[in-house]
């Protein structure tokens, strides 16, 4: 062992803000403190909401197996890719794509990954705070605002401006706020699940029919694994940099099943429950009903409150990646400031609530379209054509310099492996109308996306990539 | 990158490519770890498939 030089960050910076790889003695969380910021990020209204979507199409006992089976396959697998290579070399979750898609098309992926799917999750997250705010609001002052009122939308943005409050400080202040937050969710949780079975029984439940089905009983039980496998990809493009920040491998990977998995399973149980014994599908809507109004307000202002720790979780994951893939420039701009921006986007889209709020299921399905696609080639990837193994200074080196180069920072053979995944998907359910072909009755379509761009990039890295040692480091 | 963030990226990685030093890269996840996730899965799919459909 060599003696080691004094590790201390460069003044004015804190690595766990910006691109730099971490030091051990730089990583935060243990076991413990990154199952609270998961659980904290899982049991939001969004759990609550994918109950709610998927009480669309089956009843209950379908409903738990398709939220067990369907999460747990996709958090499997977004705990493996990007949570272990993050976990293991405290590298950036785009910073470490570079090795799979190659300097430019890593930094392509991030800022699309990034500036768009963060931004559209946030205002989902902030329309739900301001959806439950204002039925605290109606249900203290008799108001009557509506889902779709000018109220909401203000309410959102002030949910966002909160959030921005609390990312501007960094990640201490999102580990601070989930000690509170987490195991406060965890109780809203139970309580709910406890009231609903005073209105309802177990046999109640079961004997209750889904919201909305398409009629064919198999049919609509693929369709709610498929919400739920889609569901848990989503975790994907935030969970890297959060788990870069774990002390060790088992700490970057099992907290996953405790908060992604468990957490959200129990609150989207929780969620399907509470929408087939009241009917909606809405979870702003269940807490007064259920509980009454003081304890529903409680529950509802709770709950309100809880997404905007999302939004922070969220809008960290998507600063850290910006900072580290946009260049010189980017790196200059304050973290505080590049927060707002971040933001800003989120700010503007909860001024059309009702067309985000009601996408929710269509909303998933996008996502999916390309996060698995991206997870399977990053696992094939890290896993079965690196062997785990990874070059730090060459995932930080410009692609003229780096073994990570590929084509002028492009990686042909990840880019097509990710485009027949995308398509895989797109045939398989059609996005917009959401009906499904054929096969889809059999493979579910995120699955047989994941399977066609991992195959792809394997078989192609094989027999192109593999050739030159300059194209991507493989040989 | 500036030479200051250059300076500290160079000393990160210095500490990180010592394989015996302090801040080298973590462990691989041991591979009983992801047996027992991947075997739990499965068992919790078979029996929630028997009693679900």
């Amino acid at each position: 062992m060599s003696a080691a030089p004094e590790a201390a960050v460069a003044p004015g910076e804190d690595a766990t803000l910006n691109e730099l790889p971490l030091l051990r003695r730089e990583r935060i969380w243990g076991f413990w403190d990154y199952s609270s910021v998961n659980i904290g990020l899982a049991i939001a209204t969004w759990a609550f909401l994918q109950g709610g979507a998927v009480a669309y199409y089956v009843g209950a006992k379908q409903a738990i197996a398709s939220i067990v089976i369907g999460y747990g396959i996709s958090v499997l697998l977004v705990s493996l890719a990007p949570c272990l290579p993050c976990g293991r070399y405290g590298v950036e979750q785009f910073v470490s794509m570079r090795s799979v898609l190659g300097e430019r098309g890593a930094r392509v992926l991030m800022v699309v990954m990034s500036a768009l799917l963060a931004a559209a999750w946030s205002a989902v997250l902030g329309i739900m705070c301001g959806h439950a705010l204002a039925n605290v609001t109606n249900q203290i002052f008799d108001t009557r605002i509506s889902s779709g009122a000018g109220v909401v939308s203000m309410l959102a943005v002030m949910a966002l401006v909160a959030s921005w409050v609390i990312v501007a400080r960094g990640p201490r202040s999102i580990e601070l706020v989930n000690r509170f937050v987490a195991p406060g969710l965890v109780v809203v949780t139970i309580v709910m699940l406890a009231l609903v079975f005073t209105k309802t029984s177990w046999s109640g439940l079961v004997a209750t029919p889904a919201l909305a089905p398409w009629g064919d009983g198999r049919l609509d039980f693929m369709l709610a694994v498929e919400l739920n496998i889609a569901g848990g990809f989503a975790w994907w493009p935030n969970v890297g940099n959060l788990a870069r920040l774990t002390r060790t491998t088992r700490s970057a990977f099992w907290p996953n099943a405790l908060g992604l998995f468990l957490a959200s399973v129990v609150a989207a149980i929780v969620g399907v429950f509470a929408a087939l014994a009241l009917g909606s599908e809405d979870p702003t809507l269940w807490m007064v009903p259920l509980g009454g109004a003081l304890l529903g307000v409680i529950a509802l202002a709770f709950v309100g409150m809880a997404n905007i720790t999302s939004v922070v979780a969220q809008s960290y994951a998507a600063l850290v990646a910006i900072k580290g893939g946009g260049g010189d420039t980017v790196r200059r701009v304050p973290w505080g400031l590049l927060a707002a921006i971040i933001l800003a986007p989120a700010a503007v889209l909860v001024f059309f609530p009702n067309a985000v709020y009601d996408n929710y299921a269509r909303f998933v399905s996008w996502g999916a379209i390309a996060v698995a696609p991206l997870c399977a080639v990053q696992l094939v990837d890290f896993f079965v054509l690196r062997r785990q193994r990874l070059d730090v200074r060459a995932l930080h080196l410009p692609h003229a310099e780096s073994r990570y180069g590929f084509v002028r920072g492009w990686n042909p053979v990840a880019v097509v492996a990710v485009a027949m995944g995308a398509l895989t998907y797109v045939l398989l359910l059609n996005p917009v109308t959401y009906e499904p072909s054929g096969w889809f009755l059999y493979l579910t379509a995120s699955l047989p996306a994941f399977v066609v761009a991992g195959a792809v990039h394997y078989a192609g890295t094989r027999a192109v990539l593999a050739r030159r040692a300059d194209w991507g480091g493989y040989r | 990158m500036d030479d200051e963030m250059r300076g500290e990226l160079e000393r990160r990685l210095v500490l990180i490519e010592d394989a015996g030093g302090a801040e080298a890269a973590l462990p691989p996840l041991p591979l009983t770890d992801l047996l027992a996730a991947v075997a739990g899965l499965v068992v919790l799919t078979l029996v929630l498939l028997w009693w679900a459909l």
